[in-house]
């Protein structure tokens, strides 16, 4: 069944901040409120825009994130979308996609060949 | 949802024939869920055909009673980081600690209620607990300063 | 033994049975992993011996135009030593992550702008504990029960819920801002300059615009209050970091009020006090202009190309940088010390493999308040960043 949020996008805050599970995988966590009004779910997978870059991250849900957004812990993916204007607190655009999120290997890739 | 007495009465045979050395079958309900009794002390349910529904309804409610502790906790272990607030807060380890938990290391004592191993809250001795035996008190310190509710107790 | 995970260097780590107590969660998988994906000594790709290894990272250095040293920020002191030494040979720049952490913050403390103390005076002494821009649970996840809120301490011995006055400040609700329940408050803070505002008019007696007055009234009743400052104040006070230092020193007029950064890697503060020592600067120091420079960050640096060739030691840049830096990486040539195999190290020209300090290797470390540490090592690696980084040296 496809779900209406599939072709929307929504803007978001997201912190970005430590966390002491899942630094390995390409995790945001969404404020419960915001991904119910993204129609969101726990374990979608969420295409996150700023600017020119995007990446994939598996979604999951934290009371303690941010009212209008999510966390993203401290990683490598996270600073794929990050400079340091924007180093512990970004907006951006958040949407359902198809797939798998995005792997390590990959951010690495887009860094190495973008000479 | 913390579990109570009522949910367990409500499906016991409610005959209150004293078979399981209760008076009634909601003092039964209670010590059930202290884990004074057993579920198998209800002679009728088991023997009576007619509970059949009942008695799977109660195994299920009770399932998390075979995880808790003695005294009703429960630790989520995937939620807790080894931060140590509920060890160094507990009132019983500022006690029977001061140069250990209640100044903040790591427990010195020999069987302390709690202890980190491998980075995540263990049980070690639950009888110190202020909620175990006969004259125990509902404390929920622990549970309080868990950032992450990792801490549970049965009866809330 | 000593946990070197993060900044609070916990001491009270114990090995019994093989099971590791006391450490928490980052603690523990900090020291049990320390055998799992070990660097490998590599030279354009091709592994090869310590000694072809160490003979290539000379010859790279040697031949750099323009090198910076970076990293540092998890060896020990003895290791940053020698790494200033290194830099000062090549007439480089040298810095570490906290041009871009709370170094700072460091610095204002080591040049006596700003009070600080230690955190075991905190658990002994202090009322008000102000969480500021940081979430101790995820990043120090000992802070608190080990040195501010929940140990008891000599003049402190009530108990946290009568003893002590929790603030947590933060743009959201996180695990550090739910434990604000009785005898404390939460403040969500849009605006970090509005806040330092605030807080002197109502130490002032003035009205503040975001509600602290209670802090303030609780703060002048007690003669020893604490701030600790993470990255969220740091990155909102944008750059206007004297405001917040005079406030700091306005407010001391009412109460004792002490700063202490709240925290970061094991010895970030070392690498600061190490270069304090030896150049009077922090961090970001060209050995050519003799001077600290913004522009000299590593991040700058890279991204306007004035380095040729970096040393980086114990850091994984490709992953902890942002994009527009960490894609310079490729324009440069880098030759890394880790002990473990980073993306960094698997991409870099020259790769050495070397032990984990604290775990592999002994040394000193500096506490995120200051308080000097000695290592208690579990094995006794021979190679290590300090017989590393001579080698360099002596190569040079
Ligand atoms: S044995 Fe069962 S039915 Fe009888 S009183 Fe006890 S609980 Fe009730
Ligand atoms: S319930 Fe109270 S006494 Fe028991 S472990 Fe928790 S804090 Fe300690
Ligand atoms: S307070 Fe919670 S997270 Fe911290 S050690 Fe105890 S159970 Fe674990
Ligand atoms: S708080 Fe830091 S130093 Fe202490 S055990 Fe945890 S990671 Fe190690």
């Amino acid at each position: 069944m496809m779900r209406i949020a599939k072709f929307l996008k929504f803007e978001a805050f997201f912190v970005v901040a430590r966390y002491s599970w899942e630094q390995e995988k390409a995790v945001v966590y969404l404020n419960p409120e915001f991904a119910k009004k993204a129609g969101i779910k726990s374990d979608d997978v969420v295409l996150i825009t700023k600017g020119e870059r995007s990446l994939k991250f598996r979604a999951k849900l934290l009371e303690t994130a941010p009212e209008n957004g999510g966390l993203i812990p401290n990683s490598i993916f996270a600073n794929y979308l990050l400079d340091f204007q924007n180093f512990k607190k970004f907006n951006a655009y958040v949407e359902i996609v198809e797939g798998e999120e995005s792997k390590a290997e990959e951010v690495i890739r887009r860094i190495t060949e973008k000479k | 949802m913390p579990l109570t007495p009522m949910e367990i009465y409500k499906l016991l045979p409610k005959t209150n024939c004293k078979k399981c050395g209760e008076q009634t079958c909601m003092s039964f309900a209670f010590k059930l869920l202290n884990r004074e009794k057993k579920l198998e002390d209800c002679k009728p349910l088991f023997e009576e055909k007619k509970y059949e529904v009942q008695l799977k309804k109660l195994r299920e409610i009770l399932k998390p009673l075979e995880k808790a502790t003695e005294t009703g906790l429960i630790v989520k272990s995937e939620l807790c980081n080894g931060c140590g607030n509920c060890i160094v807060a507990c009132p019983v380890h500022v006690e029977k600690d001061p140069h250990g938990a209640g100044i903040g290391r790591g427990p010195r004592i020999r069987d302390p209620i709690y202890r980190i191993e491998n980075g995540k809250l263990v049980i070690v001795n639950m009888h110190l607990c202020r909620r175990y035996g006969k004259n125990r008190i509902l404390c929920v310190v622990c549970r309080e300063n868990c950032p992450t509710d990792a801490i549970s107790f049965l009866e809330g | 033994m000593i946990c070197t995970g993060c900044s609070c260097l916990c001491e009270d780590i114990e090995i019994q049975d093989s099971k590791i107590l006391n450490a928490c969660e980052k603690g523990y998988k900090h020291i049990s992993r320390f055998k799992e994906s070990k660097a490998k000594n590599r030279v354009y790709g091709k592994e090869v011996d310590l000694d072809k290894a160490i003979e290539s990272a000379v010859e790279i250095l040697k031949s750099a135009k323009s090198p910076a040293i970076y990293g540092l920020d998890t060896t020990t002191v003895e290791a940053q030593r020698i790494a200033v030494k290194i830099a000062e040979k090549l007439n480089g720049y040298i810095d570490d992550n906290s041009s871009f952490c709370l170094g700072e913050f460091v610095e204002a403390i080591l040049r006596k702008k700003i009070p600080s103390a230690t955190l075991d005076e905190v658990r002994d002494y202090a009322y008000v504990l102000v969480y500021w821009g940081t979430n101790p649970y995820h990043s120090i996840p000992r802070h608190m029960s080990k040195f501010t809120y929940y140990p008891r301490g000599k003049k402190r011995n009530r108990g946290y819920d009568e003893d002590r006055f929790l603030v947590v400040i933060d743009v959201r609700r996180s695990e550090t801002a739910k434990l604000a329940k009785k005898n404390a408050k939460f403040i969500k803070v849009e605006d970090d300059l509005e806040l330092v505002d605030s807080f002197e008019r109502a130490l002032e007696g003035k009205a503040p615009k975001y509600d602290v007055a209670e802090i303030a009234r609780e703060m002048k009743k007690a003669d020893f209050n604490a701030i600790f400052g993470g990255l969220g104040l740091k990155y909102g006070l944008r750059g206007n970091y004297e405001k917040f230092f005079s406030f700091l020193n306005k407010a001391n007029k009412f109460a004792p009020l002490y700063f202490i950064p709240a925290g970061f890697h094991s010895n970030m503060r070392g690498f600061n006090e190490t270069l304090f020592e030896e150049v009077g600067e922090v961090n970001k120091f060209s050995f050519i202009e003799k001077r600290s420079d913004p522009n000299f960050s590593f991040p700058e640096l890279l991204k306007n190309k004035k380095i040729d060739v970096a040393l980086i030691v114990g850091t994984d840049p490709m992953s902890s940088l942002p994009f527009d830096v960490s894609e310079k990486l490729y324009e440069i040539k880098k030759v890394v010390l880790d002990p473990r195999e980073t993306f960094t190290a698997k991409n870099a020209e020259v790769s050495i493999s070397s032990a984990f300090s604290g775990i592999e290797c002994g040394g000193e470390m500096v506490r995120s308040d200051g308080v000097r540490v000695k290592l208690e090592p579990i094995e006794k690696a021979e190679i290590d960043d300090v017989y590393i980084l001579r080698r360099i040296l002596e190569g040079l």
